[in-house]
């Protein structure tokens, strides 16, 4: 209209980002970690978007995947075992226009977090939130998490892992007013990066669980999921994780799976022999808790002294 | 969201489904930046305001002319004031954020006639860089800047009139580019190079043009510069060749003489060499016994060395203008600067125009007919009994196309106010006489060239009213004159500009293009920039495009052009805009945009509106679109009025004066008939196409009847054989019937048949499932992939997961690219052992070792069998 393009907008940023300046320390994972891979994507994305450094949080709790925010040049949050997401919700709740990524293992999450995983879920703030799911725990030497396989041979359970294992994605697509679930795995970066894409564009909890190879613990877990594409799931649809003809090539098996389907996405959810993977549900419509605790924000103190002692003022016994 | 207004035009809804410009998408385009979009009033207010009083002062606005005053005793209306913009444009109020088509990038010159003159800046830039980075992640923080460039030129160009050179724009963009990132290290080193990569990819000569009026003046010049002097260098090199041939004539001609012919004569055109083999006085006997030729009249030699001596002139003089323009009024200093442009200031530009054509053409004419001469001449067919009467009247009308394409062109450019006043008839003459003269009227889509004031003094743009009488339609009085080319158009669509100047070029016939001026008529800027000023006219119908191109074809439709015109087959274009509604949410308007609209951007129209309080009934209030819709005797008893958008962002009604709404149907009246002219709407084309439909239908009807008839006498047919068949079949069955098998202890129907018929049937069945597979397995080579092995090592960097592993182990040999997945960095750098080393440790098996390229490396039997696996 009046001839101008769609790309009308002459906008731009008053700063440039480069990936150097999303980097923060040197990471310590053992080599081989596909925290590596995440590490990389995440900053790619923080640079394809230029999302500045300081408004942007990484929040996480206790596990090697939550020595997330030491790498990432952003603000950060290394909170307490298990304590990620209350902390994340914490800051959107009051600063929603910050981008609020999260990092979780396993155990953080589904273990000692796991009340806090579903009252996050049914929250559906505007948070990223990333599981790392090694099965193991790693940081501490190799103890059984809610996600070991049953047979895993742990410190914990030296003959093997008794229960079978928890799975997070039919336990998240369980909670009331879930929004976003995808799975990915550490090995495929091309994948791995369009699911986080994918994740950090919802408006909404977008919780992605990755498969994740611990290369001292757990490595020979997913071995066979590795070596062998056949046993990986896409799911594809035109709403779902975007997979070029380089993605599809790789993997023979796929699926169509429209991520609007709740009861599918919980049958794929269960397999067990094949891992699926991409956007298993998405629904942008549910509420965000933040638009009803972002109220008041514009107050000012004054305001909200005046507030508090009218409601005071409430229980005053008159004269 | 919910529409709250139905599309002002029926015809919308069909509309919509044809859309006509690739950028003209119906939907206004959200980005209002971070004040959101803007808010619709209330429906209710309260207070003491008499929503009847106020609707009969809006309607006794509507009524009295603007220049009344209303009558103090009736309700305060409110005159919008500057900060009130038609609502579609309400967006774009930000000017430094509207990425317009300008500036334009300038092709060198001497593209040809039909080159490609211009392209919008950001378009330009980005093809620049994807010529020699077209990987989506090479060049990637240039690619990801390349508006800051943008913006760095555009900021460059801001008031400038005249073109600036491209590569001097860019390389001061580019400093000012490394200033701004501050980038420092590899992405440093990645910058500057692809920076200079750029400034050299940038061809030189080209130009980037600013937006402004003078825009059309240099979009011309550039079209000729890419015509002409392609043109002239092939006549040049032609005239070359004939004086080179006369020249030879003449040679001959010398050689005849008897002295050239003597020993003396033969010794020296010998040469000291051939006198050694051959004897010049034996030479000049033999030469003389022969007699030679006949010898060339000297009225004839005098002929061919005038024609040489005009012609070797002609070429060797430097002094041919690439056009002449004739204008009366001053022109820029900067275009008169631009070299072959003569610039000439007369007060009746159109007789000087011809006149100076005719000179330019005669003296032409000189070089053209001795050309002819020449031509004659080296064909020794030049016979002046015949040929001389012929030239003797050879002047521009005998001129060929070709010939007339060399004669300097000679543009006008004049004000409409002026061509359609004083000079009109000598613009008229000029049409009708068929000399290509190109005639710029700038004209004020907003203003009527009728009513001009008095040109006299230039107070045209102050004592004009754009409601003032019926308009003169200058470009549809040029038809008029039907052998002459005319173009309306605007320099802030240049592609549709410069297809005109390109046609108009290449052909010998006058030309007239009324061209809008993007200027407000108070003179003041406007307050949405002349650029989308003037593409506000031509959305408003105020100008639209055309093009009538005699030369393009025998019938109407072929000469006749529509293009360029927003959605061409509705009355207005209407686009959907999103709004918030007073009460919270959000809420779409679906707005036509009129002339009303585009007359609320200029300053001296205001008066003709009125701001409708908020709250205020709205029975009687209609959109202008709706308005115009109605017949007149029911459009009188309404209010028509635009949406428009204060300085905070809300939206107002504006009451639209009674002589504005006249203007607004005049306008209309004439886009009904360009419209007609373009077959869209045309009322002969649809009675015809209804005729066509109704036979259509009519001999379908027949088909369908007759088929039916003759259906129904098959139907019958079958039925009566049918009927007859079964009984004979039923009687047959009956005749053959056993009836004995009814009785008890009988094998009853249906029971299955004897063993032996089972067998067959069954046997057949594995044997096909059997061939089933076998037939529909793919053939082995099919499936299998061919395998690929490489010699040298590479990575497949897509699937690195940037473990560092392989970093660790040899820097050198493995880097990281710019996503930070690793590539092989100096192949050199490491050993085969290494390599294979790293490939083996990569967790995403991304490392193909490839084969050693040091074969005195040791252990490389070993390596190569481990490498295998990998390759």
């Amino acid at each position: 209209m009046f001839g101008l393009k769609t790309d009308w907008v002459l906008d731009v940023p008053p700063r440039y980002f480069t990936l150097e300046d999303y980097e923060g320390k040197v990471a310590r994972w053992c080599p081989g970690c596909g925290d590596h891979a995440v590490l990389t994507s995440v900053q790619r994305i923080c640079r394809d978007e230029q999302l500045p450094p300081e408004k942007t949080v990484f929040v996480s709790g206790i596990g090697c995947s939550s020595r997330f925010p030491h790498y990432m040049h952003t603000f950060g949050f290394h909170g307490l075992h298990g304590r990620a997401l209350p902390v994340a919700c914490g800051i959107k709740a009051r600063r929603p226009d910050l981008h609020v990524w999260v990092a979780t293992g396993d155990g953080d999450c589904c273990s000692i977090g796991a009340a806090h995983w579903v009252h996050a879920i049914r929250y559906n703030m505007n948070l990223t939130v990333m599981m790392f799911d090694n099965a193991i725990y790693g940081l501490t030497k190799a103890q059984t998490s809610p996600t070991s396989p049953a047979g895993l041979k742990t410190n914990t359970h030296p003959d093997g892992a008794w229960l079978p294992p928890l799975n997070p994605l039919t336990a998240t697509l369980g909670i009331s007013n879930c929004s976003f679930v995808a799975q990915t795995v550490d090995w495929n970066p091309l994948h791995l990066h369009a699911t986080l894409y994918k994740a950090f564009q919802h408006k909404g909890l977008s919780f992605v669980r990755i498969i994740q190879r611990c290369p001292q613990y757990t490595l020979h877990v997913y071995e066979g999921f590795r070596d062998d594409p056949s046993n990986v799931l896409l799911l594809n649809h035109p709403n779902g994780v975007p997979a070029d003809d380089a993605l599809r090539r790789l993997f023979k098996n796929q699926r169509e799976h429209d991520p609007s389907d709740i009861h599918k996405a919980r049958e794929l959810a269960e397999l067990s022999d094949v891992i699926p993977i991409g956007l298993f549900f998405q629904d942008e419509s549910r509420p965000n808790y933040e638009t009803f605790t972002e109220r008041g924000i514009e107050m000012s103190a004054e305001e909200k002294l005046n507030a508090l002692q009218k409601e005071i003022d409430r229980f005053a016994v008159g004269a | 969201m919910t529409p709250v207004n139905p599309p002002s035009n029926p015809s919308v809804a069909e509309a919509c489904a044809a859309a006509e410009h690739a950028d003209s998408s119906r939907v206004i385009f959200s980005r209002s930046g971070p004040e959101g979009e803007p808010l619709l009033p209330p429906k209710e207010v309260g207070g003491p305001v008499d929503p009847t009083a106020v609707l009969r002062s809006l309607r006794h606005f509507h009524l009295a002319c603007p220049e009344h005053r209303l009558d103090p005793r009736e309700a305060a209306l409110e005159i919008p004031g500057e900060q009130f913009l038609p609502a579609l444009l309400a967006p774009f109020r930000d000017l430094a954020r509207v990425r317009s088509t300008y500036p334009l990038f300038l092709d060198p010159p001497g593209k040809g006639p039909d080159g490609r003159v211009s392209v919008a800046l950001g378009d330009w830039l980005a093809a620049l860089v994807t010529s020699f980075a077209p990987g989506g992640d090479q060049a990637r923080v240039l690619k990801d800047n390349l508006k800051r460039i943008e913006r760095s030129v555009r900021q460059a160009l801001a008031g400038r009139r005249e073109p600036a050179d491209a590569r001097e724009l860019l390389g001061q963009a580019s400093e000012a580019l490394k200033k701004e990132l501050q980038l420092t290290g590899e992405n440093a080193a990645r910058l500057e190079a692809d920076l200079e990569t750029l400034l050299s990819a940038a061809p030189e000569g080209g130009r980037l043009l600013g937006y402004s009026d003078d825009a059309t003046l240099y979009l011309q010049a550039a079209v000729l510069a890419n015509g002409l002097p392609p043109a002239r260098a092939a006549f040049r090199e032609e005239l070359k060749k004939l004086c080179r041939k006369l020249q030879t004539l003449l040679q001959v001609e010398r050689t005849k003489d008897p002295e050239a012919l003597a020993a003396e004569g033969l010794r020296s055109t010998m040469g000291p060499a051939l006198e050694k083999l051959m004897d010049p006085a034996k030479l000049a006997s033999l030469a003389g016994a022969t007699g030679g030729t006949l010898a060339m009249g000297s009225e004839r030699r005098e002929r061919i060395e005038g024609l040489l001596k005009k012609l070797l002139d002609h070429t060797a003089s430097k002094d041919h203008a690439l056009f002449i323009l004739v204008s009366d009024t001053p022109l820029p200093a900067a275009f008169a600067q631009l070299p072959g442009v003569r610039t000439i200031r007369h007060e009746d530009p159109c007789t000087a125009a011809a006149a100076l054509f005719d000179a330019e053409a005669a003296r032409m004419g000189e070089v053209f007919k001795a050309a002819h001469i020449a031509r004659l001449e080296i064909d020794d067919a030049y016979d002046p009994k015949r040929h001389a009467v012929w030239l003797e009247r050879f002047g521009w009308e005998a001129f060929s196309e070709e010939e007339l394409s060399l004669v300097p062109p000679v543009v006008v450019l004049a004000p409409a106010a002026k061509l359609a006043s004083l000079q009109m008839v000598s613009l008229s003459r000029l049409l009708l006489s068929g000399r290509p003269v190109k005639v710029i009227v700038v004209v004020e889509p907003a203003a009527n060239p009728a009513f001009p004031g008095d040109p006299l003094t230039d107070s045209a743009k102050h004592a004009v009213d754009p409601a003032a009488g019926f308009r003169l339609e200058l470009s549809y009085w040029g038809i008029s004159h039907r052998e002459a080319l005319v173009h309306q158009s605007s320099p802030a669509r240049p592609e549709h500009l410069t297809h005109g100047f390109q046609r108009a070029a290449s052909s010998a016939r006058p030309a007239l293009h009324v061209i809008a001026s993007s200027e407000a008529l108070s003179g003041t800027p406007s307050p949405v920039g002349a650029w989308l000023h003037s593409g506000a006219a031509l959305e408003s119908r105020a100008h639209p495009f055309f093009l009538y191109d005699p030369e393009a074809g025998e019938t109407w439709a072929r000469r006749f052009s529509f293009d360029g015109n927003p959605q061409a087959e509705v009355d207005w274009p209407t686009y959907t805009m999103p709004c918030r509604a007073p009460e919270g949410g959000e809420q779409e308007l679906s707005l036509a945009f009129t002339f009303a609209d585009f007359a609320l951007l200029e300053p001296i129209c205001r008066s003709h509106f009125c701001v409708v309080p908020p709250g205020c009934s709205d029975e009687d209030l209609i959109p202008m679109a709706t308005y115009l819709e109605l017949p007149r005797d029911q459009a009188i008893r309404r209010i028509p009025h635009i949406w428009a958008v204060d300085g905070e962002r809300r939206l107002h009604r504006l009451v639209v004066s009674r002589r504005l709404a006249f203007a607004c149907r005049d306008r209309l009246d004439y886009w009904h008939t360009l419209r007609e002219l373009a077959g869209i709407h045309n009322e002969y084309v649809e009675q015809a196409a209804q005729k066509v439909r109704a036979e259509i239908e009519s001999a379908a009807d027949a088909r369908i009847a007759e088929l039916e008839a003759r259906h129904a006498a098959e139907l019958e047919t079958a039925r009566r054989e049918a009927a007859g068949e079964a009984m004979q079949r039923l009687a047959a069955t009956l005749l053959a019937t056993d009836f004995t098998t009814l009785l008890p202890g009988a094998p009853k129907a249906g029971a299955p048949a004897p063993a032996g018929a089972t067998a067959t049937l069954s046997t057949a069945a594995p044997a096909q499932a059997a061939e089933g597979p076998a037939a529909t397995a793919p053939p082995a080579q099919a499936a299998a992939e061919e395998a690929v092995t490489f010699d040298e090592p590479w990575i497949d960097s897509a699937l690195c997961t940037t473990c560092n592993d392989c970093i660790n182990l040899n820097a050198q040999l493995f880097v990281y690219n710019a996503n930070k997945q690793a590539v092989i960095g100096n192949a050199r750098a490491g050993t085969f052992a290494q390599l294979v080393q790293a490939a083996e440790k990569c967790p995403a098996h991304c490392i193909h070792p490839g084969k050693p390229l040091n074969a005195n490396e040791p252990n490389l039997e070993e390596l190569i069998k481990r490498a295998a696996k990998f390759n």
